[in-house]
């Protein structure tokens, strides 16, 4: 009778749509719109169906991707893949937020143009994603376009330019740089907003598709964007133009590391290795008009006109020092806003 | 059988135990947790350090900076008050007295932009606002000017942004108010010779003191916490404390920092709105 009721009851939780076939599941941070889309729909199926799982995206910023990995704690994984800027991954590396990669796992680890290593020397972060930043401008308003970052306080683009606040990743890079192009220092801040008050006036953008509405808007006239924005904006037919800063690039980027509680080990490093793959990669790039960040993909020949950097040209991206930013954020945010946001 | 008053006492806390469990999730713990971190030391490596510290009190609170802000914040709150005051209360008389057929319509009109999302809202406000917007290009093609005006990028553009997503629930608060005041008595102190205004001065605007302390109250709060409109119509150089409070939290990570700028700022805001409406109860309390 015991085995009958116990059969029974099998029969019961097997007949459960899902149970019998629950497969496992990868969380993965992404960005809402575009990339969601891409994910979704060109990325996903062929690795799911690959290793029989799913794959989960979780939509939004890594603000609130590190408020809930933070709130989480490290032992209980909200997302078992990150993916966001190094300026955020950079500081849940510092907090031991990330699992040193397994490098049998990702056999095209090797691959990579620019990886992260944690506290102990372990490789715990790889670029994915690359897109150069550098001069926007407007080329029916701009007829002389800035060549430098130096150039922008030339007296001719004095109301023409659009810049990011602090608190953005392209902002903090600026600010940054503007520390080392000018005092031969990055972390010298201070130094670094007096001389980006003598700017003024210009507008502030919170995030790059603000900067690319002002530009398009005609509201600025020179800007700092990614040549995936330009690409877009000159697709649509905006007369937009691009210069590679003399001194260095920037750029927006998406690192990718496994969480240190993630359940899914083996999965995740399956699957980042598979988003570092040259058909992922040049996925990306078509999709994208992204700089390939990996070896052995180049630019498509059709693309070269709005894919202006190579992945030659990656390392003529300058590399932040993070670790300060982040440390000393607060009061560069408090500065920022008391003498460039008022 | 008789109900028994423990049953009926049983009954009303039965009643009351949605509510309550709803505040003591969403409104308790949430606020408590914030309390609790922020006396928590800061930490550049993590949420938080171990033990308890006032520094984040002390040092918010000694900042000339952040009290300038914060004063910003209010003043902009008391003016958005009163300018949603001064445009809604015509326009709630004007519904609440109507025998139209078209007053459901105008209701709706007034209602409708609280169909549509703020962050819309704000890009509709972008579009007009803008040095290249349509106002703008409008007084420029017109030869009223010579170069744009700076509506957007300033308090001026968050303030009509703040003014319009607001206004309809000052409208509605002042409406409803209005509405239960008997129109006779305006018309028995007109025919006692009371002209149009002192009737309205001494009869219906005190009693409509309930409409304008709820819509007030509510479109300060709603002014002072809002967030989308300060950072959209600001463009990012119109700093209010709710602003300032995220950058500190999520931008910065430094959670005890901004969360005891939120205490400091709820318990200000938590004053203020006390001794208003023990004031307004007082003045009502008067025309009993």
């Amino acid at each position: 009778m015991k085995t009958k009721i116990a059969s029974l009851l099998l029969a019961a939780v097997l007949a459960v749509p899902g149970f019998a076939n629950a497969r496992e599941t990868l969380i993965m941070t992404c960005y809402g719109g575009a990339y969601q889309n891409f994910f979704e729909t060109e990325i996903i199926p062929e690795f799911a169906k690959k290793h029989d799982c799913e794959i989960k995206l979780a939509i939004g910023l890594a603000k609130d991707w590190l408020a809930e990995m933070r709130a989480s704690g490290k032992d209980k994984a909200p997302y078992d893949v990150v993916m966001m800027n190094e300026i955020w991954a950079n500081q849940m590396r510092l907090e031991g937020y990330f699992d040193p990669f397994d490098e049998s796992k990702i056999p095209h680890l090797k691959d990579a143009l620019i990886t992260f290593k944690d506290k102990n020397g372990k490789t715990s972060g790889v670029i994915g994603v690359v897109q150069p930043a550098g001069i926007a401008y407007l080329t029916d308003k701009v007829s002389n376009p800035p060549k430098s970052w130096k150039d922008l306080w030339k007296p001719e683009y004095k109301n023409k330019l659009g810049l990011y606040t602090a608190t953005n990743s392209m902002g903090a890079q600026f600010l940054l740089s503007v520390g080392d192009v000018w005092f031969n220092d990055q972390t010298q801040t201070s130094k670094a907003m007096d001389k980006i008050n003598e700017l003024k006036p210009f507008k502030l953008s919170e995030f790059s598709g603000d900067m690319e509405k002002q530009l398009t808007l005609g509201e600025v006239e020179i800007g700092i964007l990614d040549t995936p924005a330009i690409a877009r904006l000159m697709k649509a037919g905006v007369k937009i133009g691009w210069s590679e800063p003399a001194e260095h690039m920037l750029m927006f980027e998406q690192v990718f590391a496994v969480h240190v509680g993630s359940e899914h080990k083996d999965l995740a490093h399956a699957w980042i290795d598979y988003l570092l793959t040259p058909e992922v990669q040049a996925k990306f790039v078509r999709r994208f008009y992204t700089t390939p960040c990996t070896k052995g993909v180049e630019v498509p020949e059709d693309l070269k006109p709005y894919i202006p950097v190579g992945p030659d040209g990656v390392s003529r991206i300058k590399a932040f020092d993070w670790a300060f930013f982040n440390g000393t954020k607060s009061r560069i945010i408090r500065e920022w806003n008391q003498k460039i946001a008022r | 059988m008789a109900v028994t008053k423990t049953q009926q006492a049983a009954s009303r806390m039965l009643l009351f135990l949605p509510a309550a469990l709803w505040i003591m999730i969403f409104f308790v713990l949430p606020y408590s947790f914030l309390g609790y971190v922020s006396f928590k030391p800061t930490s550049s490596s993590s949420a938080y350090l171990p033990g308890f510290t006032l520094e984040n009190y002390v040092f918010n609170l000694t900042d000339p900076f952040f009290w300038t802000i914060l004063g910003e914040t209010l003043l902009g709150g008391v003016a958005t008050v009163v300018i949603c005051l001064l445009i809604s209360y015509p326009l709630a008389y004007r519904l609440a007295r109507s025998r139209s057929k078209y007053r459901s319509l105008l209701y709706m009109v007034v209602i409708s932009p609280l169909l549509v999302g703020v962050v819309i809202r704000c890009y509709g406000w972008m579009v007009l606002l803008a040095d290249k917007g349509l106002i703008n290009d409008l007084l420029l093609k017109a030869g009223i000017i010579d170069a744009p005006l700076p509506l957007m990028y300033n308090m001026f553009g968050v303030m009509v942004g703040l003014v319009q997503v607001y206004m309809p629930y000052m409208v509605i608060s002042l409406t409803g108010s209005i509405q239960a005041i008997n129109p006779e008595l305006e018309y028995t102190a007109r025919s006692l010779g009371a002209s149009r205004f002192t009737a309205f001065r001494k009869i219906t605007l005190p009693m409509s003191l309930p409409g304008i302390m709820s819509g007030s109250i509510l479109v300060f709060v709603l002014t002072i916490s809002s967030y989308a409109i300060p950072l959209l119509l600001g463009g990012n150089k119109t700093l209010t404390t709710p602003l300032m409070i995220v950058q500190t939290a999520l931008d910065a990570f430094d959670w005890p920092g901004g969360a005891s700028m939120a205490v400091i700022m709820f318990v200000i805001v938590v004053t203020l709105l006390s001794i208003y409406i023990k004031v307004l109860m007082h003045a009502m309390r008067g025309l009993k």
